[in-house]
């Protein structure tokens, strides 16, 4: 078999290329990703278009456009598809836990002038507040 | 008419290969045409386009979900991509998730439903559909393989159609 690779480089494809925004490149990403996804999953659990559609109580026509990698799916739909489906359609990673050992009970204040933090932006003293009271709270999951 | 199938070395990447066709001895593809042609008038449809060509060929692979069917005859591997508004239509052969050939498209009015009702959308997926059926008989003849990957065209990639 006669073998030619023809490869084509374009300076117009490469100057559209750099002119993505990264923002909008990565938005492109996630949307295809999350229709891959959800793809996957229904030829996994042998679900139709239809019969999915129906199980949203959708049109069909709306799971092709959220099949299509252009919808921006709201974390509600997301929601509801993950619940319908009992399939995870996104990983939301928990944000780090953040352990408050001691803190001082305050009058309420409502100008942020008059309150001192300290580097860890742990309030310390306000300076209109004439009562503090040092409370200990120690996390029932920080005992060991 | 000569159609020479070009690898498009900016996209390249390992979830699909993105091809496009010379025409002849021209100077561009059909799909730099496209950009060309559009980008003035539908400057953010293009470059959605494009990010929607790179992620699959970075991310995702050609998955059938991402196009509009069925826009040639059946099994010709046919189909339309398109931006979020559906406003531009990019004409494209898929072989399966790996493999994608660009065409030409242009801008589709939303007076009209079908593509046949715009002279200018229906020149180029039939062009499309010739093009596809000209690889296709390359492929029945054992000129034109795919690799054992699936990701490569190889053989002599220049189609010729003594009709047009």
């Amino acid at each position: 078999m006669n073998e030619k690779i023809f490869e084509h480089k374009s300076e117009l494809i490469s100057k559209v290329l750099s002119e993505i925004p990264k923002e909008l490149q990565i938005k492109t990403d996630r949307k295809m990703r999350i229709a891959a996804q959800l793809d996957l999953i229904l030829k996994d659990l042998d679900l139709s278009k239809s019969v999915f559609a129906s199980k949203m109580k959708k049109q069909p026509s709306e799971i092709t456009r959220w099949l299509s990698g252009t919808h921006n799916f709201t974390i509600d739909t997301i929601t509801e598809i993950e619940c319908v489906l009992n399939r995870k359609l996104i990983k939301v990673e928990n944000p780090a836990y953040e352990v408050v050992k001691h803190f001082r009970a305050e009058m309420p204040i409502n100008n942020p002038k008059n309150r001192i933090y300290d580097n860890k932006s742990i309030l310390l003293e306000s300076k209109t507040s004439s009562i503090t009271k040092e409370v200990k709270i120690e996390h029932e999951s920080t005992r060991h | 008419m000569k159609y020479k199938i070009v690898r498009l070395a900016q996209f390249d990447a390992h979830a699909a290969t993105i091809y496009s066709v010379i025409i002849d001895n021209d100077n561009e593809t059909l799909f730099e045409k496209f950009v060309r042609i559009n980008i003035k008038q539908h400057k953010e449809e293009v470059m959605e386009i494009f990010g929607r060509i790179r992620t699959m060929a970075t991310q995702t692979g050609a998955r059938e979900n991402f196009f509009i069917q069925w826009e040639g005859k059946p099994g010709d591997g046919v189909c339309a991509l398109f931006d979020e508004g559906k406003n531009l239509r990019l004409y494209c052969i898929r072989n399966g998730n790996l493999i994608i050939i660009l065409g030409s498209g242009a801008h589709k009015p939303k007076s009209i439903r079908a593509y046949q009702q715009s002279p200018q959308l229906l020149k180029e997926v039939k062009l499309m559909i010739k093009i596809s059926a000209l690889l296709t008989d390359k492929i029945k003849e054992k000129e034109i393989k795919y690799s054992d990957d699936g990701r490569e065209l190889l053989g002599n990639l220049e189609l010729e159609d003594e009709e047009i």
